[in-house]
């Protein structure tokens, strides 16, 4: 799976926004990618403009998108269907909307198989019951016929992974998969996800606002702001030689429960708005190393080490960015 | 620092809720619950979702009336104030809430939001001092003296709960019951707030009580804990030490649960704890943790575990960690 | 010191000017919305027609002339003549006297009973809740034309008595909306907010629950001023509203409408103008609730 210079835009009655701006992304086989940023920054949009569910006004501009070499900007909204659910299945943030009230869940991934294979009910029943248990549903026959009410909050969200997973999809899209759980269910969760991964080889492209979820899970990270990718590298390079100012930023504001307290570094200023963005980076408002080109220019992403790319300028000056 | 004054104390608090539906069944949202706050701390409820810190936050405060029990505010009783009383034992003690959207009345602009409590309690003559003592307090949350006439949905998360802070400390209380401050916010934003807590409480000597699920926060912020599961304190005593060695088994799971931000130290054999929590309509007989624990016994089925001084803490446990 | 800090406090208040007062919100009115401006006129046009009736009626509204009768549309007559002779223009214009004061008073005192009961009873819950709420269901189940003409024919006819009708049978409605949006409110962390800072009850409904009550109270009353009208008809009509020879838009439309396929502008003249002016009272609150609230104010760019 691959992102080339992905762009969506917004018309709106106060201007045109780019909530993702010329991005692109790897997603190698069997690969746990993280999309980290905060609210905003178009992270979310971009994951929904890969399944193409982006709706009015907005529209993808430019771009590829290639899965197994065919670009899916090109394909049928027929084909896309196919696609969605099959090869590219997507879990959301909030466990009790995603399913259906009104339908017991185990009929709901029923549905799911139904939908992208042609197998007889019984068959797809008896995967239903399968995958539940590869989830970790505890008693799957009996959870098969329960409504998502009568469902835990974790359970729920053991139930929207195995919908997704049912079809044995290339590629799990996992937006804030475990943001509205509780820690003890977020740490079972983000393990089943691991688990599903090693077993299945299925890609999985995170997308979270928590340094914590990010450090556990992903093999490489890109950072987004304001609809661009600031710094991308593999974890632990990122986190050994962060980098980006805004990266060191989110990495030393957040509190360390694996450290005694200190003052808490803040990010001064606040997101901007996306259509009122700074001619030069975006992020030169709020940083403490901008420098007079920073508000002129836009950076390029650059390849400061071998995978490792940071769009800043101070960061190409003979690497002083290093280890910062 | 040393804090002995007791500032409030609760004994033997009881809150149960009636279940819509289903007649004469409760939910023993807190069960017999002691809690002492000193003057001058920071104490941090933590506990997953559910366990009742929020319930029990509100007791405290004399928001909600208690089943049973007594909570005493600088040796007066809430439980049994009225009128006046309570209202000028209100004055004392002020709450910060957690959705910023919600928390502030969208048809009020900053001025008459923060001057609401000064007007509330006469403590002014005059508007000209009101809006002084306003103008104040903004400048103290760092909000521009020109956003005066501006309205809640004109501001971005971390300013409105700013404005909010601003409210709370208007009548300058001793008490401030944070509920879930920062959930909402984004991280660079989150931490600015954490600051300004910290800020206000080294300036005004402020006592918090912090209710909060996010354990790093927590860690981050408080001198003391206390651990909540299903309605009863498990752990209660200093935070550095429950954090570096904790003594009951919940305590444990919930600290290892958390995903660290360092992926240095992914650990895939760290234990989880399995299962769901219990429903605290039926809660278990005797320690209502022991079907989740593995170190559960017999005994742990028939008695409830009282709070015992251990190390210099109070662990609810029959079986406590690292003493046998 | 002091009076340094207090004349900046001063000046900055100059600055930013006092709080949007209601010349401000009416001139913003006036600004941008120019629908309900015109809104406006028409129904200040319309009572003040009524208010001078004499003055403006081209004809004495219950002088009969018989040998012009069922008259179509002309000058001398806008509107033609009833089955009487009498000019339709005249005796509308007489009309609007009782329509207008039938539309607005008991609309007015109704919602303000009906909200004042609807605060009580979603904020405050439990007996009182039960209480109004049993009342209201009473009142929404009996038929309401059955009510009042109850109470018509209790109290006897006259105005003061359609206005205590009209108000016993539509206050539930109101109270039922705002019990309910109330109730909703009442959750929110803002109202906790204020109790937790010791604002009592009363002053809390008043100033945290009411306000935002307010665009769905100005639908209701715009919905519920052509409802009153056409009440007042079939009270009319029943012989226990307005008393012949006077005469309201209402029950003009229910007297023509037996000549509807001869001389059809009798009924469509009055028709007509209700819609007109519960159309104006429609836009006239939209506007009005669009200035009250906040959201349309600009935001920060």
């Amino acid at each position: 799976m691959k992102i080339e210079r992905l762009t969506t835009q917004f018309h709106t009655a106060k201007g045109v926004t780019s909530p993702v701006n010329d991005v692109s992304l790897e997603i190698p086989r069997g690969a746990i990618v993280g999309l980290v940023g905060e609210s905003g920054c178009g992270k979310s949009m971009t994951a929904m403009s890969v399944l193409q569910l982006v709706r009015k006004p907005g529209k993808i501009t430019a771009g590829r998108i290639l899965l197994g070499g065919r670009d899916l900007l090109q394909a049928s909204p027929r084909e896309m269907r196919q696609i969605r659910g099959n090869e590219i299945s997507m879990i959301f943030q909030e466990p009790m909307t995603a399913l259906n009230p009104v339908y017991p869940v185990g009929r709901q991934v029923r549905e799911a198989i139904l939908l992208h294979q042609k197998v007889s009910r019984r068959e797809a029943e008896d995967r239903v019951v399968e995958i539940f248990r590869e989830c970790g549903i505890p008693e799957p026959e009996k959870r098969y016929h329960d409504y998502p009410h009568q469902l835990s909050g974790g359970l729920r969200q053991r139930v929207i992974i195995a919908m997704a997973m049912v079809c044995r999809p290339d590629l799990l899209i996992a937006d804030e998969p475990t943001t509205a759980l509780d820690v003890t269910i977020e740490a079972q969760i983000l393990r089943l996800m691991k688990r599903l991964r090693e077993e299945q080889g299925t890609s999985i492209l995170i997308i979270t606002h928590n340094m914590g979820v990010m450090a556990q899970m992903c093999d490489y990270v890109y950072v987004m702001y304001a609809g661009k990718v600031m710094e991308q590298a593999e974890t632990f390079e990122l986190f050994e030689r962060t980098a980006h100012p805004y990266t060191q930023g989110l990495l030393r504001s957040i509190p360390r429960m694996d450290r005694p307290a200190e003052r808490l570094y803040s990010i001064r200023g606040v997101v901007p708005n996306l259509l009122h963005l700074p001619e030069g980076c975006s992020f030169c408002a709020r940083c403490e190393r901008a420098a007079e080109a920073c508000r002129t220019v836009p950076p390029e992403l650059i390849e400061v080490a071998p995978g490792h790319k940071v769009r800043c300028h101070r960061c190409q000056e003979g690497g002083d960015g290093h280890g910062a | 620092m040393a804090h002995d004054t007791v500032l409030v104390e609760a004994r033997g608090l009881n809150k149960d809720f009636p279940v819509a539906g289903h007649k004469g069944q409760v939910l023993h949202a807190v069960s017999d619950v002691d809690l002492i706050i000193y003057e001058g701390e920071t104490l941090a409820l933590v506990g997953e979702s559910g366990c009742g810190k929020s319930t029990l936050g509100r007791l405290l405060l004399g928001l909600l009336p208690a089943t049973s029990g007594t909570v005493f505010f600088d040796g007066k009783d809430i439980s049994a104030a009225k009128g006046e009383d309570l209202r000028a034992l209100r004055r004392h003690m002020q709450v910060i809430f957690q959705d910023p959207y919600a928390s502030l009345n969208p048809r009020m602009n900053v001025e008459r939001i923060i001057s609401e409590p000064l007007v509330t309690h006469h403590v002014y003559k005059t508007g000209l001092e009101t809006r002084q003592r306003v103008l104040e307090l903004m400048g103290e949350v760092g909000i521009p003296a020109e956003f005066l006439r501006r309205y809640p949905h004109q501001f971005s998360g971390g300013q409105r709960q700013r404005i909010g802070i601003a409210r709370a400390l208007a009548l300058r209380p001793r008490l401030i019951v944070c509920d879930e401050p920062v959930s909402a916010l984004d991280v660079s934003i989150q931490s600015q707030v954490l600051n300004l807590l910290e800020d206000l409480q080294a300036q005004y000597g402020l006592t918090y009580l912090f209710i909060s699920h996010d354990l790093s926060v927590v860690r981050h912020i408080s001198d003391r804990v206390a651990v909540m599961f299903l309605g009863m304190i498990c752990e209660i005593g200093d935070t550095e030490a429950i954090y570096s060695r904790p003594m009951h088994p919940y305590t444990r799971f919930l600290l290892d649960s958390v995903p660290l931000p360092d992926p240095t130290r992914r650990d895939e054999e760290k234990q989880l704890l399995t299962g769901e929590i219990p429903s605290p309509v039926n809660p278990p007989s005797g320690c209502r943790f022991r079907t989740r624990c593995p170190y559960a016994t017999e005994q742990c089925a028939k008695e409830v575990p009282e709070l015992r001084e251990a190390e210099g803490r109070l662990v609810a446990c029959h079986r406590p960690l690292g003493q046998s | 010191m002091q009076k340094q800090q207090d004349l900046e406090v001063r000046n900055l208040a100059a600055e930013l000017g006092e709080e949007d007062s209601l010349r401000d919100k009416a001139l913003r009115l006036c600004r941008e919305n120019k629908l309900a401006v015109f809104s406006l006129l028409v129904i200040l046009l319309i009572a003040l027609a009524a208010i001078f009736a004499p003055a403006v009626a081209p004809y004495d509204p219950n002088k009969q002339d018989l040998l012009n009768r069922m008259q179509g549309m002309s000058l001398a007559h806008p509107f033609g003549t009833d089955q009487l002779g009498r000019d339709v223009l005249s005796r509308m214009i007489y009309g609007a006297r009782i329509s207008l004061l039938i539309g607005l008073a008991p609309t007015g005192i109704s919602m303000l009973l009906g909200t004042a009961l609807g605060l009580m009873s979603g904020y405050l819950g439990k007996t009182v809740d039960f209480i109004i709420m049993r009342l209201a269901d009473i009142t929404m189940a009996f038929p309401s034309l059955l009510l009042a003409m109850v109470v018509m024919y209790t109290l006897g006819s006259g105005i003061i008595n359609i206005f205590l009708a009209l108000t016993l049978v539509s206050w539930a409605g109101t109270a039922r909306v705002v019990r309910a949006q109330t109730m909703s409110l009442r959750e929110k962390e803002y109202v906790e907010a204020a109790r937790s800072m010791g604002v009592g009850s009363f002053t809390t409904m008043i100033r945290h629950i009411l306000p935002n009550c307010m665009p769905s109270l100005i639908v209701l009353f715009t919905l519920n001023i052509p409802g009153s009208i056409l009440s007042e008809s079939s009270l009319s009509f029943l012989g226990i509203g307005a008393q012949p020879p006077d005469t309201s838009w209402g029950l003009m439309v229910s007297e023509g409408k037996d000549y509807l396929f001869t001389n059809p502008v009798i009924a469509i003249a009055p028709g007509v103008a209700i819609l007109v002016l519960a159309l104006a009272f429609n836009f006239l609150g939209d506007g009005v609730r669009d200035v009250l609230d906040p959201y349309t104010k600009q935001t920060i760019p």
